[in-house]
């Protein structure tokens, strides 16, 4: 009646989710500028379309050729057409198994990360101010080293001889050592410790996104009688399903391109479509079959990230969750007549009294359920004592239906209450410590034993003390000096164009309309979907082609289109978190447009720009099968080295090496954390505005929210 | 006017004479581990059956940390939490059955209008049939019978609140709690959702907290006022009391217009009931309540509330009236605030004080800046409080201080 009358307020979200990480302030949107939007965008544009997009076809067109393979000079036929490569990857069983073990790794992997990740990123949400901060960097930090370190770490451990069995045969629990290793378990573990981060940084930053509105809606689940498990579940994580369907679909893109642990920690029947694409190019050299297995390797993982994606979408706008209890509720309540008889009442004095009786026809509707009452009569202005009085009777009457009930719910706390809370919160902090110390397991004994003063790998005895012996021998090597500098070599190249290109585009990717900054966004950050052994392949096959083959910058030049995106989100997010209404001050007071940008929005860049370059080089750095198969003896960088070694001819030199690399990465991380925590600082934040730690840590966590979201 | 500043009929700040404790706080300190000083300081508020309390203060004062203690989201450090008489210090939220209402209704997006009114009783394990017609009682409680199928994002901001009501009612709390619910909404809309909720509170006697920053809103709903600030209870009663006879100058400060002069306390006026002693206010001797504990020569803050003070030209008024005729002082205004209803004037007195004085829309003249005018005080006794409670420059600088206070209130108004 009253309330009839009420314009319609504009919709507020369904879900804080059905808009992750959306900042407070709006996207400052100056007139589009067409040509200089798109001068912005041209160099990060130029990479992705030279160095992903014409490699791709290229690599189509190589598919479709006949193989040279036998021949040793000949990589393929030229000029020749066949589908004789498809023919083969689909029909051969050999083929089929390869495709098998992909996608079962994948979805093997997806499976026990988000198993993981979930409760770990729920715990670091809900963990005090810097221990949640810490966990999340520590969570991070075996993603941003290099792969090899992790897996080795897993091998020192899972390995027949590994520290694990040992210790277990040791302490007598076991007579015989558990096969741990070179089967679909070591896999698994080795997979997920590489992608475990991305997940749990993305759900942390989806339950972050929801923040305040979450909680409160989780307490007023408790407020309802909600035990507190329950209240996350029905509230918290059903809100949060549509963004750990996408953080599943990161996990299936990332673990559908496995190479390096298959290889390290399996056995050949667990090897994936990106080692096979690997043994053709380099074992058979039959280049055209490695093509037709890359495209079909696309393909399976296109196919993953749309099931993700359908999941997602599924979820995001599927809101009939609700038990079908109560569904025919509406329909009863439809049958009554409206209440509107009152609808134009809105003025002031009767408004009381109108409302009043206004009340009690409703109660007398309430008790009338299901028997359409056509007896409305308009309302009245006197008051009715009988009405009121059948009115009280009813609400009397209703309450007390299940009045006992909720004071028994309301006494029935108890010992039980505290103990189940006491132990369930016990057993998910033992969950969350017990994650983060596997995670981090690897790294800490691939440290360890590069300590060693022992000629074999092991842990170093405490009764012979540490030793840098094998640091020395590394600075010693020529060859290990060698890659290290090709690697500095690499990731400056690398650095060098994709931060100025990344951070270009970021600064004019929100001049463009909707629809085409939604597909330019998607360009650029393609080259993060693609699996390595993919953009491998196609490197190899461009850069043989430029006649870069075998310098330092074929690697690098590849390294700059994979990282550029990363350099794009960052930039981005630090733009959206910067006021840049500041700079339409700076204008307003006469400043030109360039001269606005020069002198207030990047002073407060230089944080984020620097951040970006740090973590790019440390990706570049880290950086394995791209690199593996650019690699020639004149451009090896030290993963490359390290890799086998680390097949092959296990020495405490590869954990020095390794070690190298690790310390590397965590200086670089610790002096991008500083600077992303001086731009935050410095841009106060406004309220509600999520939080960027995901970006700052150069995961694209936020990034892939954006894209997808 | 002269009615109003007569002394309310109400006594006791106590809970009224309802019996028992419903819900409560008592002695509560509560501090939040991420912040230094505590958020609430020994407060102690107790909440009668069926009583309506509106706690009132500026943003930040601790409002929402006394509803969060009472629904149990939050622990005490010290103190103890009562809800039904008893000590419910340390029962998980689920088991309190306490109906708590967000300012951002927190209705869960995912669920119905109705299943979310059904949330509380599916929790409980109410038999379908009994969820059915409690949840169908609740919406038209509300007059949203018909929205059941819908969406919390399908409806107004007005609608979804009453929904986050009906879900709160529907569990039959044994309080209610109301954290800012109105605030989003637009003043219209506010003014008849207010009117609504009071009915519905009446019809159904549940005890109700009310919380807001908004002085109006409590002084218009409440049995009684709990005023907070900084964490610190500062006064309890009904509207009436605590709107005109404020305990310390915060109050006194927070609520409406109301300018605080100081003065010596001079001899006692004879011939009235209460204990009335004379004091010079700005040189005009006026008739003061003063503070209990007060003697003679102590300073107090004397409480002049803007809408009883008049402006009349200075040749109207003869100097020096008798016993009788009204007290006046003269000045310059400074400044006037046309308001529709009222217009605001700051005048500047003879002495140096500045006064804020609301004059209703009837009044006979207009005035403009720098006119000089006699300002009257046209009720009877003048309210006093201690000058230094917890500020103690409040006083010392009345002149300057006045105005910003002022404004501060205004703002809280609006
Ligand atoms: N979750 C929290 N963590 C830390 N401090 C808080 C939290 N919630 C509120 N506070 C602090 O406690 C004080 C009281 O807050 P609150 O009860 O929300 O005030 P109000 O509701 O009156 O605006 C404020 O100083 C606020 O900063
Ligand atoms: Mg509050």
């Amino acid at each position: 009646m009253i309330a009839g009358q009420e314009a319609p307020v504009q919709r507020p979200a369904a879900s804080p989710l059905a808009r992750p990480l959306r900042l407070a302030l709006p996207p400052l949107r100056p007139p589009v500028g067409g040509t200089a939007t798109w001068a912005l965008l041209a160099p990060a544009l130029a990479l992705t379309v030279m160095l992903l997009i014409v490699p791709t076809l290229w690599l189509v067109r190589l598919s479709l050729l006949e193989s040279g393979a036998g021949d040793a000079a000949r990589f393929y036929v030229p000029s020749s057409f066949t589908l004789a490569q498809y023919r083969q990857v689909l029909t051969d069983p050999y083929f089929g198994a390869v495709v098998w073990s992909t996608v079962r790794l994948a979805l093997v992997t997806g499976a026990v990360c988000l198993a993981v990740a979930y409760p770990l990123a729920v715990w670091i949400t809900r963990a005090r101010r810097p221990v949640g901060g810490v966990a999340l960097w520590l969570v991070s930090l075996p993603k941003l080293t290099n792969a090899l370190v992790v897996l080795y770490g897993v091998l020192l451990l899972l390995g027949n001889a590994g520290l694990l069995n040992r210790a277990l045969l040791a302490l007598g629990v076991i007579r015989t050592p558990l096969p741990l290793f070179a089967n679909l378990f070591a896999v698994v573990t080795g997979e997920v410790l590489l992608v475990v981060p991305y997940p749990v940084m993305m759900v942390a930053g989806a339950l972050w996104a929801g923040g305040r509105e979450l909680r409160e809606m989780e307490e007023a689940a408790r407020g309802l009688g909600a035990s507190p498990l329950r209240a996350f579940l029905e509230t918290t994580f059903r809100l949060t399903l549509p963004g750990a369907a996408l953080a599943l679909l990161v996990t299936l893109v990332w673990a559908a391109g496995a190479f390096a642990a298959p290889l390290v920690l399996g056995n050949p029947a667990l090897y994936t479509a990106a080692v096979e694409i690997h043994t053709q190019t380099f074992e058979r050299l039959n280049w055209p079959l490695a093509a037709a297995l890359a495209i079909v390797h696309l393909a399976i993982v296109a196919a993953l990230a749309a099931a993700a994606l359908t999941l997602h979408g599924r979820r995001a706008t599927r809101r009939r969750t609700s038990p079908p209890a109560l569904s025919g509720l509406s329909q009863v309540q439809r049958a009554k007549p409206a209440l509107s008889t009152a609808e134009g009442c809105n003025g002031r004095p009767e408004l009381v009294e109108g409302m009043q009786s206004a009340h009690n026809w409703g109660v007398r509707d309430g008790s009338t359920i299901g028997t359409s009452s056509g007896t409305r009569t308009p309302l009245s202005r006197e008051r009715n004592g009988v009405r009121a009085a059948a009115a009280e009777a009813v609400d009397r009457r209703v309450w007390d239906r299940t009045l006992l009930r909720m004071s028994v719910a309301a006494r029935g706390w108890s010992f039980r209450d505290r103990m189940t809370g006491w132990f369930g919160r016990s057993m998910f902090h033992a969950f969350a410590l017990l994650t983060l110390a596997v995670l981090l397991c690897p790294l800490v004994f691939s440290l360890l034993v590069s300590l060693t003063p022992e000629e074999t790998i092991g842990l170093p005895a405490p009764e012979r003390g540490l030793s840098l012996r094998w640091y020395v021998a590394l600075g010693r090597d020529p060859l290990w000096l060698r890659a290290f500098a090709h690697s500095l070599l690499t990731a400056a190249v690398a650095t060098g164009l994709a931060v100025p290109a990344g951070a270009l585009a970021a600064a004019g990717i929100d001049r463009l309309p909707d629809g085409a900054r939604r597909g330019v966004t998607l360009l650029l950050i393609a080259p993060l979907f693609v699996p390595g052994a993919v953009l491998g392949l196609q490197a190899l096959a461009l850069s043989y082609r430029l006649g870069l083959w075998g310098t330092p910058y074929s690697t690098g030049l590849a390294h700059a289109m994979w990282t550029a995106p990363l350099a794009f989100l960052v930039v981005r997010a630090a733009l959206r978190v910067t006021d840049r209404r500041l700079e339409e001050v700076a204008r307003g007071l006469g400043a030109p447009p360039v001269a606005a940008f020069c002198l207030i929005t990047l002073p407060r860049l230089w944080p984020a720009l620097a951040a970006a370059a740090f973590l790019c080089a440390v990706m570049s750095l880290n950086e394995l099968p791209m690199a593996l198969f650019l690699a020639t003896a004149s451009n090896r960088t030290l993963p490359t080295l390290i890799w086998p070694q680390l097949r092959y001819n296990l020495t405490p030199i590869v954990a020095a090496a390794s070690s190298v690399l690790l310390l590397l990465t965590i200086a670089g991380l610790l002096v991008a954390a500083v600077l992303a925590g001086r731009l935050v600082r410095r841009s106060e934040r406004p309220a509600g505005a999520p939080d960027t730690r995901g970006d700052a840590t150069g995961i694209p966590s936020a990034g892939v929210l954006y894209a997808h979201g | 006017m002269r009615a109003a500043a007569a002394a309310p009929e109400s006594g006791p700040a106590a809970p009224g004479g309802h019996g028992n404790v419903a819900a409560g706080l008592r002695g509560v300190t509560m501090r939040y581990p991420s912040q230094a000083e505590p958020a609430l300081r020994h407060v102690t508020l107790e909440v009668a059956e069926g009583e309506f309390v509106c706690l009132l203060g500026p943003s930040g004062s601790g409002k929402t940390t006394a509803l969060r203690l009472i629904a149990g989201h939050e622990q005490p450090q010290s103190g103890t939490v009562v809800l039904g008489g008893c000590s419910a210090n340390g029962v998980p939220a689920h088991r309190r059955n306490v109906g708590m209402v967000y300012q951002s209704h927190a209705l869960f997006p995912h669920l119905t209008v109705a299943h979310n009114v059904a949330f509380g009783l599916r929790m409980r394990g109410v038999a379908r049939a009994a969820q059915y017609e409690r949840v169908a009682w609740a919406l038209d409680l509300v007059r949203l019978g018909q929205a059941g199928e819908r969406y919390p994002d399908e409806l107004s901001g007005g609608q979804q609140q009453r929904v986050a009501l009906a879900r709160a009612l529907a569990i039959e709390p044994s309080v209610l709690l109301l954290d800012e619910p109105f605030a989003n909404l637009d003043r219209h809309l506010r003014d008849d959702m207010r009117l609504e909720l009071k009915a519905l509170q009446r019809r159904l006697g549940i005890t109700t907290i009310f919380v807001t920053h908004d002085q109006e809103e409590a002084l218009a709903l409440a049995d009684r006022i709990a005023i907070l600030s900084g964490g610190r209870l500062e006064q309890t009663g009904p509207p009436e009391l605590v709107y005109h006879r404020p305990q310390n100058a915060f109050v006194a400060r927070f609520l409406g217009e109301m300018n605080l002069l100081p003065a010596a306390l001079g001899q006692p006026v004879p011939g009235s009931g209460e204990d009335l002693r004379l004091a010079l206010v700005a040189r005009v001797p006026l008739a003061v309540r003063p503070p209990s504990g007060a003697r003679r020569g102590d300073i107090v803050a004397v409480c002049l509330r803007g809408e009883h003070l008049r402006l009349a030209p200075l040749s109207e008024v003869s100097l020096g009236a008798g016993e009788g005729g009204a007290r006046h002082w003269s000045g310059t205004i400074e400044l006037a605030t046309y308001r529709g209803a009222a217009t605001h004037y700051a005048v500047t007195l003879e002495g140096g004080h500045t006064v804020r004085v609301v004059e209703p829309a009837a009044a006979p003249a207009r005035w403009r800046v720098g006119d000089r005018v006699a300002v009257v005080w046209i009720a009877g006794v003048a309210h006093s409080v201690w000058p230094n409670g917890d500020t103690p420059r409040d006083v010392i600088v009345a002149g300057r201080q006045r105005s910003t206070a002022g404004e501060a209130g205004a703002g809280g108004a609006a």
